[in-house]
């Protein structure tokens, strides 16, 4: 039960009333999953960030930034936000929701069925964070946003300010698995490759398997980053070898092992189709 | 806290708890119409509203998140009574049905239009895929902003809206605007929760943690002297009564086996105790006060559980019999465990409760055997069904008070002289102490035929004579409402080699969960709606019904005929495909007719002999060749890409109107003393449409305009008795029973007319705008002088024409549904590209709000077959217990193609020849879409739902 509405006027004011108010107090996004039936969040003290000026999306250099207030909504309205991205949001299927939802709610949540996080980290997505130093001062940094799916608990005092993506270098693509466009998530995966070279390296390949997590597939970005699996087909047989699915509403375990499979040598056949058109996406 | 905000253009300054949501808030300013059908889980968007202009669930939201912003609610749309255009044309369009999120639902239109007045489907879709609809489907609403565009941009409309009926008729099989639909798509006040007054207690439950369990002992005094708290109620104080919740006919073909609190748990969510306090939060707290230990028992869950030599025996007390007793009845009730209380069969129903039988029921006509021995081939398959959930977007809510030494309930329901009767016997009163006011229902689709929530809070009432309101959670609707019986239906049929059926035998093996709620006509169902579209003269069955431990089943659109028209119309598509023979070509060498003699009727009443009837209107030909030309049928269709394959499918379908023999409805038609007209009617509209069925009627007969006909219904103080609303008996019966009272009421306005004006009866005419007229001396008489001199101190009294209806002639709408999907031969994934709804209702007197009805139940059905599953645990526990995890079908899950198509009959026995509309609906989804998958990638998927696992698994992709 929320017994404490805050309203921080900037990152540092938002960071200090975390510290201050210690344990059971988050930061307040769209707020779709704080006051959600059966929400994961758990908290007595809420920190809004509504007025931080966090909801700008700009370009610079080739450079997209999202602020991590954003909507999904605001970001499928926009021009500047890559296609494979707005794939994602879409997976969000409510528009209400998605006018609420915020990019870097969604992040932070990191859910087993996560919308963004296997595009995010497949596109080889930065966070720019911000954070109180050991000193005292506001500071900010910008990380890969697999460093912090990585060390997630490093992290949990730190407030997302933004993402940011280089312009479209690299083909990113992703596919859903849920019974309804608005049920859980099965699997979700994305694929990312550099492929400037004509071939596919620097391969990123992330999934949300509902009931075991997100994580990457190291053995097959690995696989295809070095050439040893070709084949689609050789990629959708690694895939997943090292995960332990489990049966629930979603799916059984082998459907997922499955259906994972397919999924990333679907989106693996894409990426080589899209070298031979020589575009990325 | 204090936010101030900006509300329909105007400043307010609220005081709100820091964790109020918006809805709340907006609640407690006076906008009710936010209403709050999911428990703030964001998803059926009753709670929409625009925060500076862009749509958000209220519930989602914080009060404080909206300091300084701009609010706008639905109560912005309407200007006192003239409504917007968008909300006209809702109304116009047919998609205000039982409304619970219209208002809502407009405003989002509204925006969508202010926002983009020329919007696509797809934009539409957009917009629109945060409100469930699940009453009228999705199509219509499209219809509605076109319609708005053009009232908006030339002030009238030019779209059609739905095709109209009987030229000779004035308003019955026109579009006309439904009666209550302004009320609704405005938000005025309508349903039980705007009847709750200030200071009434709250009652909450306490539900049982185990699917099967003793409950050894119970301790209340901590909670009872807790703040606030009025009465506990447990199986310790509360009456001794068995009785059954389902609202059917008295005696009930169902068994009493529950008091309002057992000594033992039966599923998951079973009642423990009703805690009523003075808050809703007072009565939780004192609930977490209540002490409960239990004997755990192992529980079952599926029919081959409940059917197995040493099962667990769900309801095993003493077997009583109000009639028909069996001899042996005392040794079969001897050591009988006191804890597990009783189960009273009103009369015999086959049933075996030592084995979890809890109904049966058998019957055949011909020789079975003799046909399958004549057969070519004879095929056996069994198709198995899951439980699924109703989800009215108005939970299940009940608001009991005392008036003048009376118990008053204000219910969400469908039979409200049912919910009299029952509750009246809980309470141990007589019916003359309870007065039932039907509010509008915000979605039943059968759950609210039982009397889930009424019994506990009116008992309650009775007896601290306290204002009482309770309504049940999102969770609660699932773990503890009525459900789809799941069932396993096997069917054998044998055919010759040109497709003609020589037999056909129907196995339904039903689960009915911890309570025998509708245990033998449901099942029953899935014959009795299924068998009769076939002409084979040698036809079987056996129904039996088990109890296990699964959350509640009970009524559910459509009752049984869902799961046997998907037993039996996949087995005819798949014995079609084992002789090599088209489906359709051996469907129509097979369906019935006009004058073929439904001997199997016999066999198929509901606790008695059922009445053989023939074949009457019958549009069932007309459906299937219609569908057949619309779908292409025949033709391969193919797709650019390679992964998806397509396949089309169809079934037949057919239903009931009403219950003959069983069914009785009543009405009375007054004429005012200016001229206009009130009807009473027993009827109970659900948002249908009943009662603008009923004013078209009367305004029909006395050839006034509709608005001359004003409506009460499903009141027990005001209106007479009428069975209610289930088994689509409404326009059948209660239409029937206003159809008559009409005519009563003209006969004795012509007879009053002739006294008053010296003309010999047989010379007058009733005639428009409201008035009789003389053929012989052109002498007119209006209503109002009529009824005025009738009522002076020398008239003969008020005109009241008084109606009853009860027959033995069945009105059976029949049809097809088609479907082509495309599945993905890799993910398994299916899309339904076109759904094709035909349907005989008769005469459509309400034609746009049939057609929104049909595209309501095929949708529903659609999701019943692709998506919908209640998935338990180990234990018991529902793990789908919300509608994001439950997966009801949302905008994108629509068909590409939708189309309701309505077949003109005429019926010889339905008012102005009108059969029933909805429940049909629900019928032909499974078994087009199974039957359209095989054709698409050669698997049969025999259990529902169709997930793109099963599909896998079929195709041999995963084991």
């Amino acid at each position: 039960m929320i017994t404490e509405f805050i309203q921080a006027t900037s990152p540092l004011e938002a960071l200090v009333a975390i510290q201050k108010h210690g344990e059971g107090t988050v930061f307040l996004a769209g707020g779709t999953e704080i006051h959600r039936l059966g929400s994961s969040v758990s908290c007595s003290k809420v920190v809004s960030l509504k007025g931080l000026a966090l909801d700008a999306i700009t370009e610079k250099n080739g450079i997209v930034t999202i602020g991590s207030m954003v909507t999904f909504q605001q970001a499928l309205d926009s021009a500047l936000v890559p296609s494979y991205l707005k794939e994602s949001l879409r997976y969000c299927a409510s528009r209400t929701r998605r006018n609420m939802a915020t990019i870097g709610g969604n992040i932070t949540l990191s859910r087993d069925d996560s919308y963004l996080l296997p595009t995010l980290i497949a596109a080889k997505a930065r966070l720019i964070l911000g954070d109180i130093s050991n000193d005292g001062s506001y500071a900010e940094e910008n990380i890969p946003i697999r460093e912090y799916h990585s060390f997630r608990e490093h992290f949990t005092g730190s407030l997302i300010l933004g993402i940011v993506l280089n312009k479209p270098q690299r083909f990113v693509a992703s596919k859903r698995f849920s019974r309804t466009a608005q049920s859980p998530g099965a699997v979700t995966v994305s694929f990312g490759a550099d492929i400037s070279s004509g071939a596919a390296h620097d391969v990123r390949i992330c999934a949300a398997v509902k009931g075991s997590g997100l994580m990457r597939l190291l053995q097959v970005e690995e696989g295809v980053s070095s050439g040893q699996y070709q084949s689609p087909e050789d990629a959708a047989t690694q895939a997943g070898t090292d995960i332990a699915f489990v049966d629930d509403i979603t799916g059984g375990a082998a459907y997922k092992r499955y259906i994972l499979g397919t999924a990333v040598s679907e989106l693996y056949r894409s990426c080589l189709g899209a070298m031979n058109k020589g575009s990325a996406v | 806290m204090i936010v101030r905000c900006t509300i329909e253009g105007r400043p307010v300054s609220a005081t709100v708890e820091p964790g109020d949501s918006l809805r709340t808030m907006l609640v407690g300013l006076g906008h009710f119409a936010v209403r709050d059908s999911d428990d703030a889980e964001g998803f059926a968007g009753s709670d929409t509203v625009l925060v500076d202009d862009v749509p958000v669930f209220a519930n989602l939201m914080l009060a404080a998140q909206v300091e300084g912003s701009l609010v706008r609610t639905s109560d912005s749309l309407a200007n006192g009574g003239q409504l917007s255009a968008v909300q006209e044309a809702m109304i116009d369009a047919g998609i205000v049905q039982s409304a619970y999120n219209a208002p809502a639902a407009a405003l989002l239109l509204t925006w969508l239009l202010e926002h983009n007045p020329n919007p696509s489907r797809e934009e539409i879709k957009d917009v629109l895929s945060g409100i469930f609809v699940r009453d009228t489907g999705y199509e219509h609403y499209f219809l509605a902003v076109q319609l708005a565009r053009e009232r908006m941009q030339k002030g009238l409309y030019s779209s059609r809206i739905a095709p109209e009926f009987r030229e000779e008729l004035s308003y019955v099989g026109k579009v006309k605007p439904k009666v209550d639909g302004r009320q609704l798509v405005a938000g005025w006040k309508s349903f039980v929760e705007d009847r709750v007054e200030p200071g009434a207690c709250a009652l909450v439950m306490l539900r049982s943690p185990y699917a099967h369990a003793y409950i050894t002992s119970i301790d209340t005094k901590e909670a009872e002297a807790s703040e606030g708290v009025v009465t506990i109620i447990t199986a310790e104080n509360c009456p001794d009564v068995f009785y059954m919740s389902a609202g059917q006919g008295n005696p009930e073909p169902s068994p009493y086996d529950r008091r309002l609190f057992n000594r033992k748990v039966r599923h998951v969510g079973d009642r423990v105790a009703a805690i009523v306090a003075e808050t809703e939060e007072l009565a939780k707290a004192a609930r977490a006060k209540i002490k409960v230990e239990y004997e755990v028992l192992k529980p079952i869950f599926t029919v081959e559980q409940a059917m197995a030599p040493d099962a667990p025996v769900v309801q095993n007390g003493a077997a009583v019999y109000l009639s028909g007793a069996p001899a042996n009845l005392d040794e079969y009730n001897k050591d009988v465990d006191p804890r597990e209380g009783q189960v009273v069969y009103p009369f015999p129903l086959h049933a075996d409760i030592r084995h979890n039988v809890a109904a049966a029921a058998h019957g055949a006509i011909g020789d079975v055997e003799r046909g399958f021995a004549e057969a070519d081939m004879v095929l056996e398959r069994t198709y198995q069904s899951s439980q699924i959930q109703c989800t009215p977007l108005e939970p299940h809510i009940v608001f009991s008070k005392i008036d003048n030494d009376r118990l008053v309930i204000h219910a969400s329901t469908q039979v409200p002289f049912h919910l009299r009767r029952i509750v009246a016997k809980v309470c141990g009163i007589e019916e003359n102490k309870i007065h039932v006011i039907k509010e509008k229902v915000g979605g039943g689709y059968g759950s609210k035929q039982d009397i889930l929530v009424e019994d506990v809070a009116g008992y309650a009432t009775w007896l601290t004579r306290r204002p009482i309101v309770y309504r049940n959670t999102r969770e609660e609707e699932f773990i503890a409402n009525s459900t789809r019986h799941p069932m396993r239906v096997t069917v054998k049929m044998g055919a010759s080699k040109d497709g003609t059926l020589s037999a056909v035998y129907m196995d339904v093996r039903a689960n009915t969960g911890p309570y025998g709620n509708h245990c033998l006509t449901v099942p029953m169902n899935a014959c009795s709606k299924t068998l009769p579209l076939l002409n084979c003269p040698n036809m079987k069955f056996d129904v039996t019904t088990y109890y296990t431990n699964i959350p509640p089943t009970g009524a559910y659109q459509g009752y049984g005929a869902p799961k046997g028209s998907y037993a039996l119309m996949t087995c005819l598509a798949e014995m079609a495909d084992a002789l090599g023979i088209d489906a359709l070509e051996m469907a129509k060498k097979n369906h019935v007719e006009r004058g073929f003699m439904l001997e199997i009727l016999k066999s198929l009443g509901e606790g008695r002999e059922g009445t053989v009837v023939p074949v009457g209107s019958c549009g069932l030909r007309k459906a299937l060749d219609e569908g057949a030309a619309m779908i292409g049928w025949g033709t391969k269709e193919t797709s650019e890409d390679a992964d998806w394959r397509i396949g089309k499918g169809f079934a037949m379908i057919q239903q009931g109107s009403g219950l003959p023999g069983l069914d009785h409805a009543t009405c009375d038609v007054v004429l005012n003393t200016d001229g206009t007209f009130m009807v009473h009617s027993g009827g109970s509209d659900l948002g249908t449409g009943l009662d603008t069925i009923s004013v078209k009627c009367v305004s029909e007969v006395m050839r006034v305009a509709m608005d001359k006909v004003s409506i009460l219904s499903g009141d027990t103080d005001n209106t007479m008795f009428d069975t209610g609303a289930y088994a689509s008996s409404g326009t059948y019966f209660s239409g029937n029973a206003t159809l008559k009272a009409a005519l009563h009421l003209k006969e004795k306005v012509l007879a009053e007319a002739a006294l008053q004006m010296g003309e010999d009866v047989l010379v007058l005419e009733l005639r428009s705008p409201g008035e009789v007229h003389s053929t012989k001396s052109g002498k007119t008489l209006s209503y109002a002088t009529l009824s005025h001199d009738a009522l002076t101190g020398v008239g003969r009294g008020q005109l009241v024409g008084y109606g009853s209806f009860v027959t033995n002639n069945a009105a059976i709408p029949y049809g097809a549904h088609f479907a082509q999907v495309a599945v993905n031969v890799k993910t398994g994934e299916v899309k339904v590209q076109k759904f094709y709804a035909l349907q005989d209702a008769g005469t459509p007197i309400n034609p746009e709000l049939a057609l929104c009805q049909m595209y309501g139940a095929a949708f529903k059905s659609i999701g019943h077959s692709l998506y919908e599953d209640m998935v338990l645990d180990a234990d018991g526990v529902c793990l789908a217990s919300d509608f994001t995890r439950y997966g009801v079908p949302m905008t994108s899950e629509l068909p590409d193609d939708f189309k309701a198509v309505l077949i003109d009959e005429d019926d010889e026995y339905g008012p102005y020849g009108a059969k029933s509309i909805s429940e049909i609906a629900t019928n032909g989804a499974a078994p087009a879409i199974a039957n359209a998958i095989h054709d698409a990638v050669g698997v049969w998927i025999r259990s529902w739902p169709f997930t793109p696992e099963k599909i896998l698994r079929e195709m041999g992709k995963i084991s």
